[in-house]
């Protein structure tokens, strides 16, 4: 499928789907990450529970994101990600990304996006400076690949709250799943 | 026309559902039966997929005996929704109903329920209500 | 990219995606780390960085104050969205004159924005206690308790595949997600000039019940 037509099927994805306002999820968020600042003090440690919630959210999110997309089924990683930033992002954050710097062994790439919902009226005081505020995708990220047996791994390498122009997470493919036979216990 | 039971498997095996309209004849007693109706169906879709001329696997949709049907729906994320009917079920794509089943009542009342946990046997009555109008407002039940 | 992107008061995002975030809020103040790392005495240091030690054992009184806690924790974050996001929806208005007057741009303006319908009924004793009942509160709608009864089903929980590091201490219940609405009322009340404490009582299915008590005047 071209990717303008996945442009198309994540328009009428999110088109269809029930709306909130933009602001009740980023403001929900964003004090939901000041209480997780104050209870770990550690920007890593922020980092990992965001991730983790993300992973949670991420395992439920693509049954809903399966049934309701229409999106084709993926022959390839790369299917994969056209879906993930055309129809994916859309769907759910009313924006979608661009898929881009491919590695050579096209194993890795890029999702960038210049609008971020999560963040829209957030500023980072300086000394939380090692703390990914939308890590929680990454964690969406690999929840939802894992659950159609891609294991990836997804990091934020740059972030508008760190005064960089976009945002950027990297995906790499770390191995498909196999399906494990059923246990025969005689 | 009769539609005997449904099954719901998770990829891990883990039967999530089980539901019986009519049944004459049971082959084995409870959980026997849904370790051989999984294993079956692992094999059967595994060898469909190495057939298939297609990277994208060939999921059979039904098989039929002269017996019964067994109808069969998998979602990428490896769930598997199972329906056993007589065979004179006229070549209706229940199939289909069973992805129906998946967005309209698996989505809403498992996914998107905060109180529902994964992996779970489902025990929300709502689910279990759609399920069984969903079956009776088949064309064949 | 997306030159027509509308302003951001007017922006949309799926509701799924704030009902998928709503759970994991949930779940971390009330059965997940959220709720471990609050129970007193709070744990002082995070002995290697990866996890926060097990909550020692409490007595009945001290989990009964642990768990209200937790939930105290979780209507705070409910009352900080409340507070700031009244104002988007308030911008155009005059202060409010009356109590009343607030509790109804709120019933109204308010819930419309958020829970996207109006409250059904508002009932008050003119001393302070305002009844505001939601029939289909929205965000109990996707909310669905197991039968009661439990019959014996095959199928075990094994730790494949399960969610991880959310649901400790169990399924959660119906009135966990009634905690953040009642911060988010109480922030928007306050910002409008309103001191209360609110409580909400769910009378079945999605009717829910919210119980504003004005604080003084």
């Amino acid at each position: 499928m071209s990717k303008a037509s996945l442009s198309k099927l994540g328009d009428a994805a999110f088109e269809r789907t029930d709306k909130v306002s933009a602001e009740l999820l980023a403001l929900t968020y964003g004090s939901f990450v000041r209480q997780l600042l104050i209870d770990y003090e550690d920007a890593e440690e922020v980092n990992a529970q965001l991730a983790k919630m993300g992973y949670n959210i991420g395992v439920r999110l693509v049954d809903d994101f399966l049934a309701k997309s229409n999106a084709p089924p993926c022959a390839s990683f790369a299917d994969t990600a056209d879906i993930v930033a055309k129809v994916a992002f859309k769907m759910f954050l009313g924006v979608p990304a661009l898929v881009g710097s491919w590695s050579s062994d096209r194993r890795t790439f890029s999702l960038v996006f210049t609008d971020n919902p999560l963040a829209e009226f957030t500023e980072l005081p300086e000394k939380w400076g090692g703390v990914w505020y939308s890590n929680v995708l990454c964690g969406v990220i690999k929840g939802a690949l894992e659950m159609v047996q891609m294991e990836v791994d997804a990091r934020f390498v740059r972030c508008t709250l760190r005064g960089e122009d976009l945002n950027e997470i990297r995906v790499t493919l770390l191995q498909v799943l196999q399906e494990k036979p059923p246990v025969d216990d005689e | 026309m009769a539609v005997y039971c449904f099954y719901l498997f998770d990829r891990a095996g883990r039967l999530l559902c089980y539901r019986e309209w009519s049944r004459a004849r049971r082959t084995h007693a409870g959980e026997d039966d849904a370790k051989s109706m999984f294993g079956l169906l692992f094999a059967l879709r595994n060898f469909c997929s190495k057939l298939s001329p297609s990277p994208l696997g060939g999921s059979p949709k039904y098989y039929i005996t002269e017996t019964y049907a067994l109808h069969h729906h998998e979602t990428p994320t490896g769930l598997r929704f199972l329906l056993l009917t007589s065979p004179d079920f006229g070549g209706a794509d229940i199939s289909r109903d069973l992805r129906d089943l998946y967005a309209d009542a698996y989505v809403p009342y498992v996914v998107k329920n905060p109180l529902s946990v994964r992996g779970e046997v489902i025990r929300v009555p709502a689910f279990l209500g759609r399920l069984d109008s969903y079956v009776r407002n088949l064309s064949c039940f | 990219m997306n030159s027509a992107r509308p302003p951001p008061h007017k922006r949309q995002v799926a509701e799924s995606s704030l009902d998928f975030l709503m759970m994991q809020v949930v779940t971390y103040f009330l059965h997940g780390p959220g709720a471990a790392a609050y129970v007193p005495p709070v744990p002082s240091a995070v002995p290697d960085g990866n996890a926060l030690p097990p909550p020692p054992l409490l007595s009945p009184a001290d989990a009964a104050a642990a768990a209200a806690e937790t939930r105290r924790r979780l209507e705070g974050v409910g009352y900080d969205v409340g507070h700031r996001l009244v104002e988007r929806y308030a911008v155009e208005k005059e202060r409010m004159d009356s109590d009343l007057e607030a509790v109804k741009f709120v019933c109204r303006d308010f819930w419309e924005g958020v829970f996207k319908k109006h409250v059904d009924v508002l009932r008050t004793n003119h001393k302070g206690l305002y009844v505001l009942t939601d029939n289909k509160f929205r965000w109990l709608g996707r909310v669905w308790a197991d039968e009661d009864s439990e019959e014996g089903g095959a199928g075990a929980v094994g730790a494949d595949g399960a969610e991880v590091g959310g649901a400790i201490g169990g399924r959660g219940k119906p009135e966990d997600y009634v905690v953040f609405p009642c911060g988010l009322i109480c922030g928007a009340l306050t910002r409008l000039g309103v001191r209360c404490r609110v409580t909400a009582e769910i009378a079945g299915g999605a009717q829910c019940k919210f119980s504003v008590q004005v604080i003084g005047g």
